[in-house]
C-alpha cells in the first residue's frame, strides 16, 4: 500500500483507509481462491480427454521439475530432481503414444526430448560435481531448457484446444454469485475510495492524485485477473464443449441442471428441455433401476466411476446404447454435481452381438453351431425334472457326391435346404445346429422314451426323402441318423454325443438312409472296426494276405481248367478272414488299391509257377476277381500289364472277374475300360450273375465273354421245377450270347449231372474242391495230374468224399 | 452373404493372431501359446506369506507400511525389486489403457505381496502413492478378486521411472476396475493399509 494512505490526517480518513485496505485484501482472497478453483476444475476436468488430460499433466511435470531445478542450488536435492525428471519422461512416452501420427504433437515431442537431452547432460554434469557453485550453475543452464519445454507444451495445449467444444455453463452459473460478491466488493473499494479521497482532497490534492491512481491501478489489476480467469473458464468449456460425448450434470438426487449441446445430435433433444426434468425417463424400464444405483454409487465416493452402459430413447422413440462414465464433482464448489459423460455405442453394442451371433451360429445355414449345440446339451444336461432328452446325428449320405457333380453352389442349396427341412419337423424347444460339412444334430428336450425320439428320426429321414430341384435336376436328401438319449443328472453331454455319433456311424455302416438307435454294444463294434481298418492299412506290406484257389472243372470230363484265386487275410488274431470281412471296409477307406494289386501280381505269379511245375498238362487259367473301385481307377489297366509281365503269363490265361452291380454305376466309362482291358488279350467274366438289378442289354454293350451263374440258381436245381426252368433259362441265355458258362456252388454230384445236360461247360463248387492254399492245390493238381490233363473223379464221387482236401 | 461374413471373421482373426505375434518382443512368445490374457504363474518364488523378508541390499522401490505384520524397517517393509522377484512370479499380457496396446507384464500379484507383508483379515483397504504423489485406494476385497498385478516387467524388461517404473499396478483384460485408466497407478513408491 503506497505510504500516502497509511498517514491520513484525521479519524475518518483514518478510518475510511483501514476499510479500503481490508476491502482490497478480501478482493485478492476472492479472486486468489476462484482462480484456484478454476485451476483445480480444469486438472479434473482434463481427463475428460485423454490427450489434453496428458498435455495437463506434461505442463505439470515441467512446472513441477523446474521448481526443484529451480530449488536445487538451495537444497542440492539431486535425486528429487531426477525424478521428477523421469516422471515428466514418462508422460511424454504417453503422449507420443496417444499423438499417433499427429505431426504437432511429434514435432513437441521431438523439441522437448531435445531440451530433455540439455537437461540430461546438465544434471549429469552436477551429479559428477555436487558443489555449490556447479549446482547454480547448472540450474542456470537448464532454465532456458524447461523454459522452451513449458512454452512448446502450452504452445500444442493451445492448439489442441481450440479443437474442443460444448458449455460447462451448469458449473459457471455457481460462479456468479462469488462474481457478484467480487463485483459489489469492488464497487464498494470505489466508494470508499472516492469517500476517502473526497475527504483528503480538501487538505492534501497531491496525496488525492496520488490515491485515485493507487485505485486505478489496484482496479485495473482486478480487470486483468478477472480476464485471466475469463480466459481459464473459456479453456475449461472448451475441455467439455467439443466432445462429441454428451456431458451432463446431475444433482445427487438425480435431477438434471445441464446437458451440453451434443445431446441435441445424439438424443434429438434441446438441452433446455431435458434440463430439471427427471433423466431416468429416457432410460430404458429394465435398466432404470440400475442407472438410479449408478448415480446413487458415483455420488457417494469421489473420483471417476468405471464405464456403465444402458439403453437411452432417442426423440425418434428408437433405442440407443450408451456409456457413461460418472466423475463425482459434489465436493467442487463451482460443480458441486456430478459430471456425466455419455457416448452412443449402438454400433459397437450392434457389433457385438452380430459377432456374438457368428460366433454360436453357422454362417450358411442359420442353425446352431458346434460350440452352441455342445452348450445347450450340457445345459439341458444340467436342467433335472425336465424329463429325458435325446440327441440325433444326421450325417447325409453321399453329400460328397453332389459336390462334386454339381458343384459347391449347388452343395450349399442341398444344405440350406436340409437345415429348412430338419428345423420343420422341430418343436421351438428344440435345436437344430450344423456341426460342419454334411453334419448335422438336433437337441429334443423333454422326450418320454427313445421310441419318441426314434419317432422323431424317422420323422426327418421322411421330410428329407421329399425330392428337391437343384440345377433343373430332382434329388432326395437321404441320410444315415443316430439317436440317443439321456437323462439330466446322470449322463454327460460328451458321452451323450459320442453315443450319438457312434449309433450315426452304424447308421451309416449298416447301409445307409436309415437311423439307428444307440446300443452299448455299437461302441464295442465301433472299436473292432477302427481296429481292423488301422490293421487294414498295413495288411499288405505285412504279408498277411494268401491266396486260395479253387479250381473250375469242365463238367463232362471232370478236367481241371481254370483256377479262381480268392484272397484271404490271415489275420494275426482273428485267423483268416474271407473278403466280406474286410474288402467293403477296404474299399470305403480307399486301401483297395494295394490289396488288389497284390492279388493280381501273386495271382499271375503262382498260375505261371504252376505251368512251369506241370508242363505236359494243358496251361492253367487263372481268375481274379475285381472291386467296383479297382474299376474306376484308370491305372487298373497298367497294373495288369505289370502283373501279366512280371509272371510271363499269357493274357489267354487271365480272367477278369466282375460283379454285374458295378457295370451300371457309370455306363460310359466302364464301358471304355473294360475294352481298355479287353484289348490286353485277357477274358472277362461276370460273377453272381442274376444277383444284381442291372438289366440285360449290358451283355451286349461290354465286351463280355464268360458268366458265372450265382449259387442261388444251381441251389435250385433238383428242388422244384420252376426254379430248374429258371437255371435253364440262364444257360440257354448265355448260349445265345455265344458266352461261356461256369455253374458256382455245386454242392451235389445231381446238379452238376443236370447242368452239363442242360448245355453249361463249366461248374465250381465243394463237390470238386473247396478254395485251397497253394501247397495243398499243388498236391491235388500233382494227384489228379492224368491223360495229360488235370482230372477230379466228379461225377461219380459222392460229394463227402472230398472233405479231406478242402 | 454367409460366405463373406465368415472371410472377413477369418480374416479379423487371422489379423488378430499376426498382431498378436508381432507385439511381442523376443522374450514374450513362449507365452503366446496358450491364454496369456489371464494371469499365469511363471516361477513359485522362495519368499511366500509368514516368512522373514530380509532388508533390502539394492535401491528401495516400494514402502509398505500400516497394518502389516511383516517388517523389515522399523514399522515398515522396504523391498527392493530383488525381493519383489523372489515372491511368486505372475505373467499377464493386458492391453495398457495409456499406450493403447497389449504389453506382456510380469511382476507379483498385488494380493500375494499384502500376503507376505503379512496383512490381517481385519484389514479393509490399501492406499498407493506414486512419485509423482498421484494416490489411489482399493479395498481389499477387490485387490483379491481382480487379479491385479505389480508389475515389475513390461515386454521382459524392468521399466525405468521414464517408462512407468520401477513398478506400475496393471489390471487382466477381464477385471472390471481394469477399464477405469486412473486406477491404473504408475511408478508405485508406497503403500500404506488400513
Amino acid at each position: 500500500m503506497p505510504d500516502q494512505l497509511r498517514r491520513p490526517r484525521s479519524p475518518l480518513q483514518l478510518a475510511l483507509g483501514g476499510v479500503l485496505v481490508v476491502l482490497i485484501m478480501v478482493v485478492e482472497v476472492l479472486i486468489l481462491q476462484a482462480y484456484v478453483n478454476v485451476n483445480r476444475t480444469t486438472t479434473i476436468f482434463g481427463r475428460v480427454t485423454f490427450l489434453t488430460g496428458n498435455l495437463v499433466n506434461v505442463q505439470r511435470e515441467a512446472l513441477l521439475l523446474n521448481v526443484k531445478i529451480e530449488e536445487l542450488p538451495t537444497t542440492h536435492d539431486l535425486r528429487a530432481a531426477q525424478v521428477r525428471r523421469a516422471l515428466l519422461g514418462n508422460q511424454l512416452h504417453l503422449l507420443e503414444g496417444m499423438g499417433g501420427d499427429d505431426a504437432a504433437v511429434a514435432a513437441t515431442v521431438g523439441s522437448v526430448k531435445r531440451d530433455l537431452r540439455l537437461i540430461d547432460r546438465a544434471l549429469a554434469r552436477a551429479k559428477a560435481d555436487p558443489s555449490q557453485a556447479s549446482l547454480t550453475a547448472e540450474a542456470e543452464r537448464m532454465r532456458p531448457a524447461i523454459r522452451r519445454i513449458t512454452v512448446r507444451v502450452k504452445e500444442l495445449y493451445d492448439a489442441k484446444e481450440q479443437g474442443f467444444f460444448g458449455v460447462l455453463s451448469g458449473a459457471l452459473d455457481a460462479r456468479t454469485s462469488s462474481e457478484r460478491l467480487l463485483v459489489g466488493l469492488s464497487g464498494l473499494v470505489l466508494v470508499v475510495g472516492l469517500a476517502l479521497a473526497l475527504s483528503l482532497r480538501q487538505r492534501v490534492r497531491k496525496d488525492f492524485a496520488r490515491a485515485y491512481a493507487t485505485l486505478t491501478a489496484e482496479v485495473d489489476e482486478r480487470k486483468a485477473a478477472e480476464r485471466a480467469l475469463r480466459a481459464s473458464e473459456e479453456r475449461f468449456r472448451s475441455l467439455v464443449q467439443n466432445s462429441s460425448d454428451v456431458i451432463s450434470i446431475v444433482d445427487a438426487d438425480g435431477g438434471v441442471r445441464y446437458h451440453s449441446e451434443s445431446v441435441r445430435r445424439v438424443l434429438g433433444y434441446d438441452p433446455a428441455e431435458l434440463v430439471d426434468g427427471d433423466p431416468l425417463t429416457l432410460v430404458h424400464p429394465d435398466d432404470r433401476e440400475r442407472v438410479a444405483r449408478f448415480v446413487a454409487e458415483a455420488a457417494l465416493r469421489p473420483g471417476v466411476t468405471p464405464a456403465e452402459t444402458w439403453r437411452v430413447r432417442h426423440r425418434d422413440g428408437t433405442w440407443l446404447h450408451s456409456e457413461t462414465v460418472a466423475a463425482n464433482l459434489l465436493e467442487d464448489p463451482n460443480v458441486r454435481g456430478l459430471v456425466l459423460n455419455t457416448r452412443d455405442v449402438s454400433d459397437r453394442k450392434e457389433l457385438e452381438a452380430q459377432l456374438v451371433h457368428q460366433a454360436f451360429h453357422d454362417g450358411l445355414t442359420g442353425l446352431a453351431n458346434r460350440t452352441l449345440f455342445a452348450e445347450r446339451v450340457e445345459h439341458a444336461l444340467a436342467r433335472t425334472g425336465h424329463g429325458d432328452l435325446a440327441v440325433l446325428f444326421i450325417d447325409l449320405d453321399d453329400f460328397k457326391h453332389v459336390n462334386d457333380s454339381l458343384g459347391h453352389a449347388a452343395g450349399d442349396q442341398l444344405l440350406v435346404a436340409a437345415a429348412r427341412r430338419l428345423q420343420g419337423c422341430l418343436r421351438p424347444t428344440d435345436t437344430a445346429a450344423r456341426l460342419g460339412g454334411d453334419e448335422f444334430a438336433v437337441l429334443l428336450e423333454r422326450v418320454t422314451d427313445a421310441e419318441a425320439a426314434a419317432a422323431v428320426a424317422g420323422r426327418v429321414l421322411d421330410t428329407l426323402h421329399q425330392p428337391f430341384g437343384l440345377n433343373g435336376r430332382t434329388i432326395p436328401i437321404k441320410a444315415s441318423l443316430g439317436v440317443a438319449t439321456g437323462r439330466p443328472g446322470a449322463d454327460e453331454a460328451e458321452e451323450l454325443l459320442r453315443n450319438a455319433d457312434v449309433a450315426m456311424y452304424a447308421a451309416k455302416a449298416g447301409g445307409k438312409d436309415r437311423y439307428e438307435l444307440f446300443r452299448p454294444d455299437m461302441h464295442e463294434d465301433m472299436l473292432q472296426r477302427l481296429e481292423l481298418e488301422a490293421e487294414l492299412r498295413h495288411v499288405a506290406d505285412r504279408d498277411q494276405l494268401v491266396l486260395h484257389y479253387q479250381p473250375i472243372v469242365e463238367l463232362v470230363s471232370g478236367r481241371i481248367t481254370r483256377l479262381e484265386a480268392l484272397v484271404r487275410w490271415d489275420h494275426p488274431t482273428k485267423g483268416l478272414l474271407t473278403p466280406p470281412a474286410f474288402i467293403p471296409l477296404a474299399e470305403e477307406q480307399g486301401l483297395i488299391g494295394p490289396i488288389g494289386d497284390w492279388v493280381l501280381l501273386q495271382a499271375c505269379l503262382q498260375a505261371r509257377r504252376w505251368q512251369d511245375q506241370f508242363p505236359d498238362a494243358p496251361p492253367l487259367s487263372v481268375h481274379v476277381n475285381l472291386s467296383g473301385r479297382q474299376l474306376e481307377e484308370p491305372r487298373l489297366v497298367d497294373e495288369v500289364v505289370h502283373a501279366l509281365e512280371t509272371s510271363r503269363l499269357s493274357p489267354r490265361q487271365l480272367t477278369l472277374e466282375i460283379t454285374e452291380s458295378v457295370l451300371v454305376s457309370d455306363v460310359e466309362a466302364m464301358s471304355a475300360r473294360l475294352r481298355e482291358l479287353k484289348g490286353l488279350g485277357v477274358y472277362l467274366a461276370i460273377d453272381d450273375f442274376g444277383t444284381g438289378y442291372s438289366s440285360l442289354s449290358y451283355l451286349r454293350r461290354f465286351p463280355i465273354d464268360m458268366l458265372k451263374i450265382d449259387k442261388a440258381f444251381v441251389d435250385g436245381i433238383g428242388r422244384g421245377r420252376e426254379d430248374t426252368a429258371l437255371a435253364h433259362a440262364i444257360v440257354k441265355l448265355s448260349h445265345t450270347l455265344q458266352l461261356h458258362t461256369v455253374a458256382e456252388g455245386i454242392e451235389h454230384a445231381e446238379q452238376a449231372t443236370h447242368l452239363a445236360a442242360l448245355g453249361c461247360q463249366d461248374g465250381q463248387g465243394y463237390l470238386f474242391a473247396r478254395p485251397l492254399a497253394t501247397t495243398a492245390m499243388t498236391e491235388l493238381l500233382a494227384k489228379s495230374l492224368a491223360d495229360g490233363g488235370f482230372y477230379l473223379p466228379t461225377t461219380a464221387q459222392p460229394a463227402g468224399s472230398l472233405s479231406e482236401v478242402g | 452373404m454367409g460366405r463373406s461374413i465368415r472371410l472377413i471373421v477369418l480374416a479379423l482373426v487371422a489379423a488378430l493372431a499376426l498382431a498378436a505375434c508381432g507385439g511381442n518382443d523376443e522374450e514374450a512368445p513362449k507365452a503366446t501359446a496358450t491364454d496369456s490374457s489371464s494371469p499365469q504363474v511363471v516361477a513359485d518364488g522362495s519368499l511366500a506369506a509368514g516368512e522373514k523378508v530380509a532388508a533390502p541390499k539394492g535401491d528401495v522401490v516400494l514402502t509398505v507400511s500400516g497394518d502389516i505384520g511383516t517388517a523389515n524397517k522399523g514399522k515398515s517393509l522396504a523391498l527392493d525389486l530383488a525381493s519383489l522377484e523372489q515372491m511368486r512370479q505372475v505373467r499377464l499380457e493386458a492391453a495398457e489403457p495409456f499406450l493403447k496396446r497389449r504389453v506382456m507384464f510380469e511382476g507379483v500379484l498385488l494380493s500375494d505381496l499384502l500376503a507376505v507383508a503379512g496383512v490381517p483379515e481385519s484389514a479393509s483397504k490399501v492406499s498407493l502413492t506414486a512419485l509423482d504423489d498421484y494416490k489411489v485406494d482399493f479395498k481389499l476385497a477387490d485387490v483379491r478378486s481382480s487379479q491385479m498385478l505389480l508389475a515389475t516387467k513390461a515386454d521382459g524388461r524392468h521399466m525405468p521411472v521414464d517408462r512407468s517404473g520401477p513398478i506400475r499396478i496393471v489390471f487382466p483384460d477381464s477385471s472390471s476396475l481394469g477399464r477405469n485408466p486412473d486406477l491404473w497407478i504408475w511408478s508405485v513408491a508406497t503403500m500404506k493399509v488400513a
